[in-house]
């Protein structure tokens, strides 16, 4: 059993610090395997769920059903119907074939964004078990990367983020092994047909075009190159910016110069420096253990071994983290540091595990790795905790652990009141169908704040209100053309939810339509106008 | 392709890089406050982080130094 479970670490380990630590690395094991069935159980109710769970998931919908019609979602949205996309394509056209096939579903995207987190997590866990050979330590690594608020909470929606960072695992994992010099130290002759390089640059290509924010993993990687050989690693840098750099111009072109409009200009916001130090507290919090052990290897390895990609991709995915001061970011920018910081404190737990083995080391010093660190293990873990409180099975649960529904939707989140991670009910099953059936039976277009309804309801899709928003911040979006269909009555009618419009527009809305009915769905309510006589 | 000898960097050579880029980011955000840059009169609060870490990725460079030629 000890084999089985530490490897070779508790070599002339008493007997009773033996069987103490295997209970504790069970329990560990047992938490974290835990809060993946929760995660598990969370993503099954949203694939069964047919509306807006995360506002902004109908349309990134709507931009894979365009893609699935051979069209562009970068667009002007001075027109009707007044819509645009802000992200890249790579996330919706992996998502395409299955709306090819059964159709503008939001359980298309939302499967494919949690397979792309549990393939992240397998490959942090592969990573781990490659360089230290430690199976527990790789099980460890993956799970806690699931077991991540931030995992769990956007996991299973459809937004690209989690295919971005699995994008970006991948290309670490896959550089971590390439060197410009083979082991013997002899320059390699050819690496450019390296597989490790092709598929690591390739990786990083697929990440940067499923969300920008993957630039710094990009840069991350190609310090890496750079430490260990500069000139080739300038050589690949410039290699990958011709390819990135052209297929850029190439959608520029294509998309008549709303591509650069809609993914740079349009993501240059507002930055709210309180908000970034926020977003950097709660991550420390919650995830304080991980963090310390990935601090330390990374010291580790800067003064007394050597850098490995996977440490300097922590450092620079940390630092990345300072851009969630900007309107509209949110906690998704830290989950690739969580990726990142799982992987080293893995690298760490496996080095610590084999080092434990070592003759020298004194029992002492053994027992307290055996013990010590599943305990660290089970810290961490209820640092993340996030659990159901009601029905059979939960509530007992809820109670065993001393925790209660902290959401007001009998869902508990150790980060405190969240809108993500409560499963919908029946009652927001039925909201969501009556709100269809309204903008089914309205009159020509519906104005809708989510597409969900529309595309349910077989009406088009019109506005994408945040981005207006931050268009219209940025000087970039002139809502005159959709103002004036907003007085001309136009719309049969309006479905409100955080009114996230530019002002001018919100304004013409109560001037021209009025209340018609509010519906509660999720936790919020859905506010309804129709045209005013 | 061909390439001259391209050695890896030493714990020395990033010991200097980092220092340079501690103090060169440190110079800029001086330099953006002497000329004005900014809301807030002398430093701001986000200016004043950057600083702090501007020195602090200074004395993690220096402490590098003494490593000498190990590769990076």
């Amino acid at each position: 059993m000890r084999t089985a479970i530490l490897g070779p670490a508790p070599d002339g380990l008493p007997r009773w610090a033996r069987w103490l630590s295997a209970l504790l690395f069970g329990l560990a094991v047992l938490a974290l395997v835990g809060q993946f069935l929760v995660y598990g159980h969370y993503t099954a109710s949203l694939l069964r769920f047919p509306f807006d769970y995360d506002q902004g998931e109908g349309f990134e919908l709507y931009d894979t059903l365009l893609h699935t019609q051979g069209r562009w979602p970068y667009q002007d949205s001075q027109v009707f119907p007044f819509y645009t996309s802000i992200y890249p394509p790579v996330f919706h056209l992996l998502t395409a074939p299955l709306v090819l096939v059964f159709g503008p579903h939001l359980w298309t995207g939302r499967l494919v964004s949690f397979l792309a987190s549990l393939v992240a997590a397998g490959a942090l866990a592969w990573a781990v078990r490659r360089e230290t050979g430690q199976t527990l330590a790789a099980a460890l690594t993956g799970l806690l990367f699931l077991a991540s608020n931030y995992t769990f909470a956007i996991g299973p929606l459809f937004r690209q983020h989690m295919t971005m960072v699995m994008f970006e695992t991948l290309a670490i994992v896959a550089l971590a092994r390439f060197d410009w010099r083979s082991a013997a130290g002899a320059v390699q002759a050819a690496p450019w047909r390296d597989r490790r390089l092709l598929l690591g640059l390739a990786a990083l290509l697929a990440a940067g075009y499923s969300k920008p924010l993957a630039l710094a993993t990009a840069l991350a990687a190609f310090a890496y190159l750079f430490l260990r050989g500069p000139r080739r690693a300038l050589a690949a840098g410039l290699g990958l910016a011709l390819v990135g750099g052209g297929l850029f111009l190439w959608i520029d072109w294509q998309t008549q110069g709303w591509w650069f409009v809609s993914i740079i200009r349009a993501n240059l916001n507002d930055y709210d420096l309180q908000q970034t130090l926020g977003f950097y507290r709660e991550w420390l919090e919650l995830h304080g253990v991980i963090a310390v052990a990935a601090f330390g290897y990374f010291i580790y390895e800067l003064y007394f071994s050597r850098l490995s990609a996977y440490a300097v991709w922590f450092a620079f995915a940390f630092a990345n983290g300072a851009l969630s001061g900007k309107f509209g970011a949110g906690e998704s920018y830290f989950v690739t540091t969580t990726a990142a910081a799982c992987l080293l404190a893995g690298l760490a737990v496996g080095k610590l595990l084999r080092g434990s083995a070592a003759a020298t080391r004194s029992v002492w010093f053994r027992i307290g790795v055996a013990v010590v660190l599943p305990l660290l293990v089970l810290v961490q873990t209820r640092l993340t905790l996030h659990v159901y409180t009601d029905g059979p099975v939960y509530a007992p649960l809820a109670r065993l652990l001393g925790v209660a529904d902290n959401s007001g939707r009998g869902y508990y989140d150790s980060q405190g009141y969240t809108q993500l991670g409560p499963r919908p009910t029946r009652a927001d099953h039925e909201a969501g169908y009556a709100i269809m059936a309204r903008a089914r039976a309205a009159p020509g277009p519906v104005f809708s704040e989510e597409a969900a309804f529309v595309l349910a309801a077989g009406k088009p899709v019109v506005t994408n209100p945040f981005v207006q928003l931050v268009m219209y911040q940025a000087g970039l979006f002139d809502p005159a053309e959709e103002i004036r269909q907003i007085e001309a009555r136009a719309f049969g009618l309006v479905i409100l939810r955080a009114q996230f419009y530019p002002p001018p527009v919100l304004e013409a809305l109560g001037a021209h339509y009025q209340p018609a009915g509010e519906i509660a769905m999720n936790g919020f309510t859905y506010r309804l106008l129709t045209p005013r006589p | 392709m061909s390439f001259p000898p391209d050695p890896p960097i030493t714990k020395r050579q990033l010991g200097w890089l980092t220092v340079c880029a501690g103090l060169g980011a440190a110079s800029a955000l001086l330099a953006a406050d002497v000329f004005g840059a900014g809301q807030w009169t002398g430093l701001g609060p986000a200016q004043s982080l950057a600083l702090g870490a501007a020195g602090l990725l200074t004395v993690l460079g220096l402490a590098l130094l003494p490593l000498g030629d190990r590769p990076a």
